[in-house]
């Protein structure tokens, strides 16, 4: 567990390219042999991409004109 | 991006029509900024018109040394932070029986499609308010660097200029946020 508990803190930025090169590269080696780090990067995956794909909602119409009314 | 910054100059110099073509171009994104922040339409509108106006009064103070959007995003990230810091009331999840959220036509867009059962679009609609109500959960400072990165998509060099904060902090945040809702969508085995 103990190399593990390193790595995991590691995994966000690892998913965003975002670690220092040596950290991505430890990370990576670990990766190629942790089924347990595998999976939790998989499912961090799983997270972005849900968010991503979550409905981007529009605001109501008319939202120009309250603007309007109010820069005066 | 140059066409952003003649809009400003008109505004600056009294044309209201160039502040108008600005709120149009960005609303949709401040908007959803606003909703996912705040979980709820009342408020998200709210926030938008206030973002709006404060950046309609503080105009003369963007400089061009950045994006017009970074600059926006970090007038409605203001905004959304103080406001609800203020208002400090609870949000509670909406719950299911509410109208579906966002403008006309989301609900019929998303009936058109045959090919999705009732039960997949209920199921759909479930999940997405249960991950609003876990971003709702989330540390206010926590939760806008998630939505920055994982909604809005925006790069670590923006949200450092939006946020102003630095990278690490960027990191450190959004790795809490994450695996707060990692663990919480697994437990649902919303995740693989
Ligand atoms: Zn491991």
């Amino acid at each position: 567990m103990g190399i593990c508990s390193q790595i995991r803190p590691l995994l966000s930025a690892y998913l965003d390219g975002q670690n220092e090169a040596q950290e991505s590269r430890m990370v990576k080696e670990h990766l190629e042999s942790c089924d347990k780090c595998r999976e939790e990067l998989a499912q961090l995956q799983g997270l972005c991409r849900l968010l991503l794909n979550l409905e981007k909602p529009r605001p109501a119409c008319g939202l120009w004109e309250s603007i309007k009314a109010r820069l005066h | 991006m140059d066409a952003d910054i003649e809009l400003v100059k008109q505004t600056l110099q009294g044309n209201e029509a160039g502040f108008e073509k600005l709120v149009y171009t960005y609303q949709d994104k401040v908007y959803t900024l606003c909703y996912r922040y705040s979980g709820n339409e009342e408020d998200a509108n709210d926030l938008a018109q206030e973002a709006f106006i404060k950046a309609y009064r503080s105009l003369g103070s963007f400089k061009g040394n950045s994006r017009f959007s970074t600059w926006l995003y970090r007038v409605t990230t203001n905004v959304c932070l103080d406001e609800m810091r203020r208002k400090k009331r609870l949000i509670q999840t909406q719950s299911l029986d509410q109208p579906v959220t966002g403008a006309d036509g989301e609900m019929s867009r998303i009936v058109a499609d045959e090919s999705q059962s009732v039960d997949v679009l209920y199921e759909a609609q479930e999940q997405a308010d249960y991950i609003q109500s876990l971003l709702n959960e989330l540390k206010p400072e926590h939760r806008m660097v998630l939505l920055l990165k994982d909604i809005m998509e925006l790069s670590y060099d923006e949200i450092s200029k939006v946020l102003n904060i630095p990278s690490g902090t960027i990191k450190s945040r959004l790795s809490r946020a994450r695996d707060l809702l990692r663990r919480k969508l697994l437990d649902r085995e919303l995740l693989p």
